[in-house]
């Protein structure tokens, strides 16, 4: 207990607090939302918020081109942002860690191939690959996910290699091996608790520029498609209206500007945690 | 002394690198009978641990090879075991200590955890509490105080001593027929070293077991071990008795690896010392490799290496001086 209320003083209270309303509105957003948020109403269009004209409260966040809701948009546009960014990483964090450990613990040829196919990747700007593979795929959901994990992976592969290099020289692990364990118990059990930490501080950092990506692609029309919300989309569709309708791009921006800034506090805070070593990343 | 339990015979593990072949283990031969002690001392870098690393087959590859030789243990040739086989008998038939104590033990998972691995890992699947007692006992034996309250310690927890018994404990458990300790005190202060070879050598009396020492301190084997064998470049250069070898060294190198230790009770004016360096490996000299250091080279040994000569009963060096003297 006592060690739980120390962990709980140590939490990065601003990170909480930026995260936590994203994380409620992408699991229960249509439970407040006020709005239907795909519901078209022409007659309500373009409508500023209603505090600045007196309107009452129906429209907090006024309504874009088509009537929509803007709160409720913005609401509804974290379940999408978070699936995508999430799963996006997690994948890309699992098939890192993978090729890395293994690459790193096999060495030679297999080693050699992969760091190149790493620096091939590396060297090609990510929003061409993510243009190339979301085009390939058609848009939409998984395809942004696909692109988040096929553009992310490199950089578990290259951190957990370099870790398992160093572990496999140390001591305990040539003691494992002389006591009789194999290469896969070496792995799982002498080689994953050291890495690990590196990989969870990475997919932390790298939440925040799939939130990003995520927004860029939708704007580029290569995310996810309507009915489905976006905030990337709500900023592309805006965009024609940007010197009539302020509302429109502005609101929609500062959520992705909270949930990156969030997801990246939280992410150095877990880096200063878990291992200092890793402040260049 | 019992039977034989491991005989090597002209073993060769040689390091591949790009500039030539480093012979590491060069033509080595020895036995540990059971029950026995055997200590190998040599100059750093002089294949002693790659010799060790050898026997349990886990030389650095690829770089490392074992070229040739045979390593017979309780007689079977492990050098025709494959790797799952080999798997088998590290741990639990032969089981090593590695130098340094401090890095040995993995330092997120608590002692507790580690030590009971070496049980589960020979397919000795315990029930909890029979595991947690029979760990607490391995630990008792090799002396860690009240051990089952340590049990959830983590290594750092561990004072260098007692991580280095834990080691040894470790090594223990698995009953093993063969123990290698390779250079087991380099890291540890004299009076813990000294508890620590007392434990070793209690360990190995009571289990019967074999013990290779590999060590460059020549007063930890005159204090632990039954037999010496010493290496120069690659190669043994003298073995025997302890108490004779000691005594009356065959090999000049022995003699004045001796000579340079420091002794009680007399005065010395400066200590002796070796002159030169150890020889190089990609560069080692015609003939003997000892010769450039050696205060009685003759012409022979320039030309040629010189082959073992019985010195007495069990006692061999490889040095000409021996051809012509009294053998």
């Amino acid at each position: 207990m006592k060690r739980f209320l120390r962990i709980a003083r140590e939490l990065p209270i601003t990170a909480m607090l930026l995260l936590f309303p994203v994380l409620i509105c992408g699991l229960f957003g249509q439970c407040f939302a006020p709005h239907d948020a795909t519901l078209i109403n022409p007659s309500l269009a373009l409508r500023a918020p209603s505090w600045l004209t007196g309107q009452g409260w129906t429209y907090i966040l006024g309504t874009d081109y088509l009537g929509r809701d803007v709160l409720s948009r913005v609401i509804l546009g974290a379940r999408s942002t978070l699936i995508v960014s999430v799963i996006g990483v997690v994948c890309a964090g699992v098939i890192g860690v993978f090729i890395g450990l293994f690459s790193g613990y096999l060495g030679g040829r297999f080693d050699l191939i992969i760091m190149r196919l790493v620096d091939m990747q590396m060297s090609m700007p990510a929003i061409l690959l993510a243009l190339l593979i979301s085009a390939a795929m058609g848009a939409g959901l998984t395809a942004v996910i696909v692109v988040i994990a096929i553009v992310f992976w490199t950089q578990y592969a290259r951190v957990v290699r370099g870790e398992t290099l160093s572990v496999k020289q140390r001591d305990f692990v040539v003691m494992a091996r002389v006591e009789g364990c194999s290469s896969r118990r070496i792995l799982v059990k002498h080689i994953v608790p050291h890495v690990i930490d590196s990989a969870v501080v990475i997919a932390t950092l790298q939440l925040g520029t799939a939130v990003m990506l995520e927004a860029a692609l939708s704007f580029l029309g290569l995310g996810v498609q309507p009915p489905t919300v976006a905030w990337g989309k709500m900023i592309a569709e805006a965009r024609l209206y940007i010197a009539t309708a302020w509302w429109l791009p502005t609101f929609p921006g500062i959520t992705i500007m909270v949930t990156v800034l969030g997801a990246n506090l939280w992410g150095d805070w877990l880096r200063d945690k878990l291992d200092p070593k890793l402040r260049q990343i | 002394m019992g039977e034989t339990l491991l005989l090597v015979e002209d073993l060769k593990t040689h390091c591949f690198t790009r500039a030539g072949v480093i012979k590491a283990v060069d033509g080595v031969s020895f036995f540990v009978n059971r029950g026995e002690a055997l200590g190998i001392v040599g100059e750093s870098g002089c294949g002693k641990s790659m010799t060790c690393a050898s026997i349990v087959r886990l030389v650095p590859q690829p770089a490392a090879r074992i070229v040739g030789g045979k390593i017979l243990f309780a007689g079977d040739d492990l050098l025709t075991k494959d790797e799952s086989e080999m798997r088998e008998i590290r741990g639990n038939k032969i089981t090593m200590i590695l130098q340094d104590p401090l890095m040995s033990l993995n330092p997120v998972y608590t002692i507790g955890n580690q030590v009971s691995e070496m049980f589960k890992l020979h397919g000795r699947k315990l029930p909890r509490p029979t595991m947690k007692q029979k760990v607490v006992e391995v630990l008792t034996r090799v002396k860690i105080p009240s051990a089952e309250n340590r049990l959830k310690d983590y290594p750092f927890q561990f004072s260098g001593g007692m991580r280095q018994r834990t080691v040894a404990a470790m090594a223990i458990a698995g009953e093993p027929r063969l123990l290698i300790a390779d250079e087991p005190t380099t890291s540890l202060d004299v009076t813990i070293q000294d508890q620590f070879l007392l434990l070793l050598k209690e360990m190995q009396e009571q289990t019967n077991m074999g013990l290779i020492l590999v060590t460059h301190d020549l007063g930890i084997v005159a204090q632990t071990c039954d037999r010496i064998v010493v290496m120069y470049a690659g190669k043994i250069v003298e073995s025997g008795d302890v108490p004779r070898v000691y005594g009356g060294p065959a090999h000049p190198y022995t003699e004045a690896l001796l000579q340079a230790l420091p002794r009680i009770g007399v005065r010395h004016k400066r200590l002796f010392q070796i002159g030169g360096e150890p020889p190089h490996f990609l560069n080692l000299p015609s003939g003997c490799s000892f010769w450039p250091r050696c205060h009685k080279v003759m012409d022979i040994c320039r030309r040629e290496y010189p082959p073992s000569f019985p010195v007495e009963d069990g006692r061999q060096a490889a040095c000409w001086q021996l051809k012509k003297g009294d053998v």
